[in-house]
């Protein structure tokens, strides 16, 4: 069976790694495994994946990094392949449900879309409630708008036929800086993570979008690595928001 | 033997060079294969310089069809149809034919949709024709020696015996039913690569089909078990209020998900048969078309790996299976709250050594109240299947030939954009319809977008573009509109107010369906066009007048379109309100600028609305009611500064936040998305032509000279955020003189679909840009306008296309322009008048040249 590790930095991060991990574990089948990270800063990145790169090892749940979204990302998240759920420390959880709802923020991008649709799947068949948010950012909304109510829904019809075209998600549009509307709609949905699929090396505003998400998240943010699909052209009519 | 490989529709065979008239010995039995040729619906044509009396009494066939038997004699002087009864004379179609036998043959084939590429040309020695149209032609040479003119001709050598053997060959390939071909012409096929990077659903949309009955979307061939094509009736919707949408109609064949979808797909617009290939273990090869006229019938043939011990009729998992299933027929109901749709289904096998064929029928009824009766279906289903695929191709490449005869345009320069203006009609042709009455949805009936909810989309963006080519569907969009007029009437009652409150949006019953809130950001918030985007009570008003003005339908002006007419006058009499100085005003309404909800005084409602009171006074019988109409219309505010030569859109838009779309981001965008509504409702941005909307539709109401002035000051303000923007400002751009600005909006226009720039072509086309292009195309480039009876042109032609060319429908007879940067040629089939620039109307039957001298343009002759 493939496995998840999950890290702790401290004996305190335990609890919530564990709670986490158990319920990523059991949506995406995956058997439970824990281990410890080195209390040296500069040791982690290799402690990381080492861990992450042992047989049968799949994904890794961690503490997530502080910092803020003119911070550097982490070395870390850009070096390691294997998906990483970050999970925020410091603060109780505000929520001991467990995981129902996932936030699924998309830029309309395939690239972003192959990276994510089988875990999304895998959700999905767990009976998980997607929630797939698109935002419009300066620069890369859509081009026609005609009548609001009907453009809407087929817009969203098309959007998760092009992006995300299995499993049953719900699609949220915003307007506005990417980072701060995941964080706004993670939020309001109370979603219990966040599932970002992203290109490694991350540069420019994609990187960005992602470091201020993990800094920001109140909920565990799952970082999907997608360093072999090619960034294609951007679909017409789809701004890619996060690029 | 199968030399070609491939079935042909025509087979034109040069009759001297492969000795049939010449000789005295034997014709080896040709004869009688050009009459069996001709039994299953091959075309056949024999060329010569011999007289007619020598060819046909050496030939001495004579066929009763359904394919056609041609002699084209004295070197190409006389064509005839040979029948039962003898050679008939057939007509010279075009003066660029005479005098060439091949040309004049393939011209007469092209006009029952057999295009060059369906041909065999089988000659028998070197020949010397180079017809523009001969090079799509498969030409092989039966002579003793090789070394044609024609260097790609295949040489199989072997004489009449050969010749022939050819024939046998097509006739046995004709009754094994191969999937038929399509004429591969670039200028007529919309062609769809394995590797097409645009969105499945998009495909889907750009491939639909429709009759104006039904509309079934180019879904892959087979169809996985998810994707089963999807089929709307036109006229039948379901569920109530803003939910009420189009009934998707049952898809009584049964999918088959083991074999590769098509990879290859081939849309042929002139003959309206969509192509699908794919390879692979299991290839398969596909042709489907929903016959021309035929009230909602769908053919399709499959050729390939197709299973002949399984039948493709099956129950989808939406329908219920209807008592009385045949064998071979099968019969599914998809019920509506009130009425439904049934489809009847019939398929037909045929199988032989290496190759299989399955032909399938679908025949729908629809019936928006009740439940509709299966024997209509039954009845259509019959008729279709009993000609048979081969005949029922036939006679639809016929009709769509015949479109294509009544409305068509050529950019001989720009084959890019030519292609995608014929892609635009080819989709408004599928709303045309014998039904007398038709809803035209925002999408028409390729996809479920909008729902099938009729707009003014409809009234002034389809109906200009349709009337030229259409006219009896014209009037069944009126009809749609007359017959709802009871809903609007008590719209209007429901506010205190008289007349006909047309509304906003509407589907089955005529009341407005506007939904009245949207989900925004996860916080609901209102939609008003519902309330106040009142201008479609004078749109469709004046989309009666059109109807009568660009076909000289005036008893429909004043017979049944008159209601139209006067009640919408009678609306806003009562809804506009009088100042104290007797200034008339409307108030607390949206214009086509849907960036700004609430205004007061919209230029284009009160231009519209003035124009609406004076006509609906020019038909009312009250007397007071005229006065009191033509009175309001002179004291309605319409905002306009005669120094500055331009209007103020709406009372208070010029105190707006003077913002121009260089400050925001490049056009078209949806600045709202970009800006948010507040902010966009606050600066001078607009959506769409409002102001310049009014100058489209109504130019004589605006001031002389105002054009220009508004394009200047709006244009840089318009984000063309609606697909309704550029095809409008193109059309506008060139009136004003400025036809290569124009022509960048129109591109954007052409591409709007076909390259899915809106995100949104999977929901459906954007029939109302399609529209919108062939408007720009006649009233912008040509200059095209109709006015008491005459057509006036003023062409302005972009530096990109030194020529073009367009045919329509104009007052009850086919016009034909042609327009290049010095000449106006102009041809129409019968007596009309026609005037070039500011010169006086001159009358033009047949064919007649305008040149320019100067500024101005003389008549010649």
């Amino acid at each position: 069976m493939p496995r998840l590790v999950a890290l702790s930095r401290r004996p305190s991060d335990a609890a919530a790694l564990h709670r986490v991990a158990v319920a990523l574990g059991q949506a995406l089948q995956l058997e439970v495994v824990h281990d410890t990270l080195p209390e040296a800063p500069e040791e982690e990145l290799e402690a990381v994946l080492r861990a992450t790169e042992a047989p049968g090892v799949v994904m890794a749940v961690l503490p997530s990094y502080k910092g803020g979204a003119s911070g550097a990302v982490p070395d870390v998240l850009l070096r390691c392949q294997k998906p990483l759920v970050l999970v925020p420390m410091g603060a109780p959880p505000r929520r001991t449900r467990g995981l129902r709802r996932v936030l699924v923020p998309l830029d309309g991008t395939e690239e972003a879309a192959a990276g994510i649709s089988g875990t999304l799947a895998l959700f999905a068949e767990s009976g998980l409630d997607l929630v797939v948010l698109h935002v419009f950012e300066e620069g890369h909304v859509p081009r026609f708008w005609d009548q609001a109510v009907h453009e809407q829904e087929s817009w969203e019809s098309e959007f998760l036929a092009r992006f995300c075209p299995g499993p049953s998600a719900r699609l949220e549009l915003r307007s506005g800086r990417p980072w701060a509307r995941i964080l706004d709609v993670a939020d309001r949905e109370h979603a219990d993570l966040i599932a970002l699929g992203w290109t490694q090396p991350a540069a420019g505003g994609r990187g960005r979008t992602v470091w201020a998400t993990v800094a920001g998240a109140h909920v565990p943010v799952m970082l999907l690595p997608r360093a072999d699909v090619p960034a294609p052209d951007t679909q017409a009519g789809v701004p890619a928001v996060l690029s | 033997m199968a030399w070609l490989g491939r079935t042909f529709d025509a087979v034109l065979v040069d009759g001297d060079s492969t000795g049939i008239p010449g000789r005295t010995t034997s014709l080896l039995g040709v004869r009688g294969a050009f009459e069996r040729l001709c039994a299953v619906g091959v075309d056949v044509a024999v060329l010569s310089s011999r007289g007619l009396a020598e060819l046909d009494d050496r030939l001495g066939a004579r066929t009763t069809g359904p394919g056609r038997l041609l002699l084209s004699t004295d070197d190409g002087a006389a064509l005839h149809e040979v029948t039962e009864d003898g050679p008939q004379p057939q007509p010279l179609r075009s003066e660029a034919a005479a005098g060439d036998a091949t040309e004049r043959v393939l011209e007469d084939l092209g006009a029952r949709g057999v295009g060059p590429g369906l041909v065999l040309l089988v000659v028998g020695r070197s020949v010397p024709w180079q017809g523009p149209h001969l090079s799509r032609a498969t030409v092989v040479s039966v002579g003793e020696a090789p070394g044609l003119a024609l260097d790609r001709a295949l040489h199989l050598g072997g004489g009449l015996r050969m010749l022939r053997a050819l024939l046998d060959e097509q006739a046995r390939r004709r009754e094994a039913g191969h999937v038929p071909e399509i004429d591969h012409d670039p200028a007529w096929v919309l062609d769809v690569a394995p590797d097409d990077r645009r969105a499945p659903h998009a495909l889907e949309s750009l491939l639909s089909l429709s009759d104006g009955a039904i509309g079934l979307r180019g879904s892959t061939e087979p169809p996985s078990p998810r994707e089963a094509p999807s089929l709307l009736v036109a006229g039948v919707y379901t569920s109530a209020g803003s939910a009420q949408h189009l009934l998707p109609g049952p898809w009584p064949l049964r999918p088959t998900s083991a074999r590769t979808p098509a990879t290859r797909r081939r849309l042929d617009l002139r003959t309206g048969v969509l192509l699908q290939e794919s390879d692979g273990i299991q290839p398969l090869r596909t042709s489907r078309f929903v016959v021309a006229a035929g009230g909602g019938v769908v053919a399709l043939r499959e050729e390939g790996a197709v299973p002949q011990d399984v039948s493709g009729l099956g129950q989808p998992p939406d329908g219920v299976l209807e008592a009385g299933e045949q064998e071979g027929e099968v019969a599914v109901l998809a019920a509506g709250d009130q009425g439904g749709v049934v489809a009847v289904a019939r398929e037909i096998g045929r199988h032989g050594p290496g190759w299989r064929t399955r032909d399938r029928f679908v025949a729908y009824a629809g019936d928006p109240e009740r439940r509709p009766e299966s024997a209509v279906a039954r009845t259509k289903l019959a008729s279709a299947a009993d000609k048979g695929f081969d005949l029922l191709l036939r006679e639809h490449r016929a009709a769509w030939a015949d479109r294509w005869e009544t409305a068509c345009v050529w950019i001989p320069d720009d084959p890019r954009a030519e292609l995608a203006v014929r892609f635009a009609l080819f989709h408004l042709w599928g709303l045309t319809t014998d039904a007398d009455e038709l809803a035209v949805g925002a999408r028409g009936l390729s996809g479920p977008g909008y729902a099938g909810h009729v707009f003014w989309d409809a009234d002034v963006f389809v109906l200009p573009a349709l009337v030229t080519m259409s006219p009896r569907s014209v009037r069944a969009m009126l009809t749609y509109r007359v017959r709802r007029l009871p809903a609007a009437r008590a719209a209007a009652a429901e506010r205190g107010l008289a007349g006909a409150r047309l509304p906003w949006e509407c589907a089955q019953d005529g009341t407005d369906i506007t939904p009245t809130d949207v989900r925004t950001a996860g916080v609901r918030v209102p939609v008003l066009t519902g309330m106040l985007a009142e201008h479609v009570v004078g749109d469709v008003a004046w989309a009666v007048h059109r109807y009568a003005t660009w076909t000289g339908d005036r008893e429909f002006l004043a017979g049944p379109g008159r209601p139209l007419m006067v009640e919408t006058a009678r609306y806003w009499a009562s809804r506009a309100e009088r100042d104290p100085d007797g200034a008339g005003h409307v108030r607390i309404v949206t214009g086509p600028d849907e960036y700004h909800e609430v205004v007061d005084d919209d230029v284009y409602t009160n231009v519209l609305a003035r124009w609406n009171l004076r006509q609906g006074a020019a038909l009312t019988d009250d007397e007071g009611e005229r006065r009191e109409w033509r009175d309001l219309a002179d004291a309605l505010v319409v905002r306009y500064d005669p120094v500055r030569r331009r209007h103020e859109q709406f009372a208070g838009y010029d105190e707006l936040e003077p913002l121009l779309m260089a400050d925001v981001a490049p056009p078209p965008v949806a600045a709202d998305l970009v800006l948010g509504s507040e902010r966009v409702t606050a600066s001078q941005i607009i959506k769409q032509p409002d102001v310049l909307m009014a100058h489209h539709v109504l130019p004589d109401e605006m001031p002389p000279g105002s054009l220009s002035a508004d394009l200047d000051h709006y244009l840089p303000r318009t984000a063309h955020g609606s697909s309704l923007s550029p095809a409008i400002t193109a059309s506008l751009l060139a009136s004003a003189g400025r036809p290569d600005e124009a022509l960048n909006q129109l591109d954007i226009a052409l591409r709007l679909d076909l390259d899915d720039l809106t995100g949104v072509t999977g929901a459906g086309l954007h029939l109302a840009t399609m529209g919108g292009v062939w408007q720009a195309l006649l009233q912008g480039f040509v200059g095209l306008r109709v006015q008491d009876g005459c057509v006036l042109l003023d062409p302005r032609l972009p530096t990109r296309w030194p020529v073009l060319r367009v045919r329509l429908l104009c007052l009850g007879r086919v016009l034909d322009v042609t327009v290049r940067a010095d000449t106006v040629d102009v041809w129409t089939d019968g007596p009309l008048a026609v005037a070039a620039g500011n010169r006086p109307a001159a009358p033009v039957t047949g064919r007649r040249t305008w040149v320019k001298s100067g500024h101005e343009w003389e008549v010649m002759g």
